[in-house]
């Protein structure tokens, strides 16, 4: 028989070797002669002390041999250290130096803190190679004192992502001359004004995840901004120079409710926080600020700003923020023009529209296929407190629940378990009992156990194929709903920042001219 | 689908003579033979003297799968993790040389995802095995003398800990 692996060209074994760690990298040189020395020509090198079962003495040899073995090939095209616990300087500025010298582009540093809580970053020259850096720390802060007067030096660094950074800088991304991307998760600032200044002449890709320390003000002067994805307990005042004329989606998720603040301060930031991208294409919110919207109804109407031409979702996010996306039953998508949505939240409230929301997925699940696959087992003493009849809610029930009106039993079955997952107290799991939802839910004692069949996403749209939006009434509600605006004599402007934007009364006009393109149908693709 | 029926069907000839027909946007995920049709090269049948029909089968069903587009937004999220789930029983291929003979296929036409794919299901296979055990796996000649291994392990003996 033939040896395959060893018979294989050379590229196709170093691509081989590349996706593997370097610990067994550097085991094949045991292997025969022809795999000697082949390790010192694999492209990315992969330092990762979990392979030495965290002996970290072990593994911090093993990283400095690796770094003193003389490499066949030059060039690295990625670096990725990671290691539990906190890293010495001295070793993380050895592998740095490293990685420059050997004209690294990617560079991935994970670590759970640094010695002397600052990342030695420190170079001579130019560093044209590097593309991308990634600074993680997952446990303690790091500060990155070294990155602004650095930036000029990474002259073709693109993507950058700090996480538990502190930063100490006020003007720490306007040097890096090509920054498109930026991520920023649970970063802290420690600067005189709690302002984050993100100013980034080239910066496409925005995305903030803070965790406990607060941001109070966002300044962003970014012409080129496309996506901006914020993630927070609260909302930032945000801060533009000329606007953002290029930003196309914009995300926004809540991470849960927070003691500090109250939710009509939440709305009131939230309002703020629309007001200064109201012109986006696309905006995805989680359900917590789609039920923080349903609390102002009436405020929402007068204040929420008119956003154009959108493309409005509501998404679960997932609790861990490092996956945003909770992929189960339970995830709703909601897709439609916000014209309609307007017309909606203007006359019958965002609860009423949420609560149409919710109709419009249970007459999904009246699609026979969807309720074929669809089961939802509730077993706990908790059963009777979610209203199911023993503690098993099958499709049968929600076939014939009227949903005309905005109490029906399932609505509110429906809300109960929403409120449950968000306490933790029920999980998903698929049909072999594997939870589906990572772990980041905590398990309580009561445990309620939602069995769903992995495939069924809940999706709707308001308009049906035919593009005709009939189920919504919209011609009698937009006529009420001018009824009602006349003018705006009565309009209060909230806030000076507010106003200064937009001008209510033309932009009733120019959503009314829009509405009338809505009911007559929606464009599809 | 409509598309399908008006898209340009090529012809792909395997080592062993067979022809398959390809639809074109499907076979394009092949850079080498996306460079032949923008060449003008693939008005006749393609020989791929490097690639068996058993082989070219089974990357022709990956492409295959991998060209399926998802009509909207709301698909998308579905497809990638039926693609995922594709993927992971794709690799699972009975004989360990046909995985071989896919990193080679898909090296020669040129399909980053399925070479991404088919290397890391080797090294994956490689991963917990001991250095014998992978010799014994693919059969690789430990010309070392003893004393040479024992060098050998001796200067590298940091990575064996």
């Amino acid at each position: 028989m033939a040896d395959r692996l060893t018979n294989l060209p050379e590229s196709l074994q170093l691509r081989i070797l590349s996706t593997l760690d370097a610990k067994y990298v550097v085991q094949t040189s045991v292997l025969s002669k022809s795999w000697f020395s082949l390790w010192k020509s694999v492209p990315i090198l992969r330092l990762n002390s979990y392979d030495f079962e965290n002996h970290f003495s072990k593994f911090d040899k093993f990283v400095e041999k690796v770094l003193y073995s003389q490499r066949e090939i030059m060039d690295l095209d990625t670096l990725i250290y990671k290691r539990d616990k906190v890293s010495r300087a001295m070793i993380l500025k050895k592998v740095i130096d490293y990685a420059f010298s050997h004209n690294v582009k990617h560079l991935d540093l994970w670590v759970d803190g640094v010695e002397g809580r600052e990342w030695p970053v420190v170079l001579h020259g130019f560093v044209d190679s590097l593309i991308s850096l990634r600074l993680q720390s997952d446990e303690n802060n790091v500060r990155c004192s070294c990155l602004g007067p650095l930036s000029r030096s990474f002259r073709n660094l693109t993507d950058l992502y700090l996480k538990l950074a502190v930063i100490t800088e006020q003007d720490l991304f306007s040097g890096f001359p090509k920054l498109n991307k930026l991520t920023l998760v649970r970063c802290q600032l420690n600067t005189n004004s709690k302002t984050l200044k993100v100013h980034a002449k080239q910066l496409s890709e925005l995305s903030i995840l803070p965790y406990e320390k607060d941001i109070d003000c966002i300044e962003l002067i970014t012409p080129k901004l496309k996506l901006f994805e914020y993630k927070g307990f609260r909302f930032p005042k945000l801060k533009t120079c000329d606007g953002l004329p290029n930003l196309d989606s914009v995300v926004v998720a809540f991470a849960g409710c927070s003691k500090r603040y109250d939710e009509k301060r939440m709305f009131d930031d939230l309002m703020m926080f629309f007001s200064k991208v109201y012109s986006v294409k696309s905006l995805k919110v989680c359900k917590g600020i789609v039920r923080i919207l349903s609390m102002f109804q009436e405020e929402l109407v007068s204040r929420c700003p008119p956003f154009r031409d959108i493309k409005f979702e509501v998404e679960d996010f997932d609790r861990r923020p490092s996956e945003s996306i909770m992929r189960t039953t339970e995830y709703l998508e909601f897709i439609s023009d916000m014209k309609v949505i307007k017309a909606e939240s203007f006359k019958i409230g965002v609860h009423q529209f949420v609560v149409n929301l919710r109709q419009a997925i249970l007459n999904k699940f009246d699609d026979s296929q969807i309720v074929e696959r669809y089961r939802l087992h509730v077993k706990s003493q908790n059963a009777m407190d979610l209203g199911t009849n023993g503690g098993i809610l099958n499709p049968a029930d929600k076939g014939t629940n009227n949903v005309s009106s905005s109490n029906t039993p399932i609505c509110e079955k429906i809300y109960k378990i929403e409120r449950h997952i968000c306490e933790g107290k029920l999980r998903f799991v698929d049909d072999d009992r594997n939870p589906l939802v990572p772990t980041g839910i905590v398990e309580s004692d009561s445990e309620v156990e939602v069995v769903f069949d992995e495939t069924v996403n809940l999706r709707i749209s308001t308009s049906g194929n035919d593009g005709s939006d009939k189920g919504y009434g919209n011609n009698s509600l937009l006529e009420q709903w001018r009824d009602s605006y006349p003018d705006n004599d009565d309009y209060e402007p909230y806030d000076d920042d507010m106003s200064e934007n937009h001008d209510m009364s033309e932009h009733l006009q120019s959503i009314c001219d829009d509405l009338d393109i809505t009911v007559r149908g929606r464009k599809k693709k | 689908m409509s598309s399908s029926s008006s898209s340009k069907m090529i012809e792909l000839r395997s080592s062993d003579g067979e022809t398959f027909h390809v639809e074109e946007t499907v076979v394009l995920q092949s850079e080498t033979i996306k460079q032949m049709i923008d060449d003008d090269c693939a008005n006749a049948a393609i020989p791929l003297p490097n690639v068996t029909s058993m082989t070219l089968a089974k990357v022709i069903e990956y492409i295959k799968k991998h060209a399926e587009k998802p009509k909207d937004d709301d698909d998308k999220k579905v497809a990638e993790e039926d693609l995922k789930k594709f993927d992971a029983e794709f690799v699972k291929v009975d004989q360990e040389s046909m995985l071989f003979d896919l990193v080679r296929a898909a090296n020669y036409l040129n399909i980053k995802s399925l070479l991404d794919l088919t290397c890391q299901a080797v090294a994956d296979s490689i991963k917990d095995l001991s250095v014998e055990e992978v010799r014994k796996k693919f059969n690789i000649q430990n010309d070392f003398t003893p004393e040479e291994e024992a060098k050998v392990r001796k200067e590298n003996a940091w990575a064996f800990d």
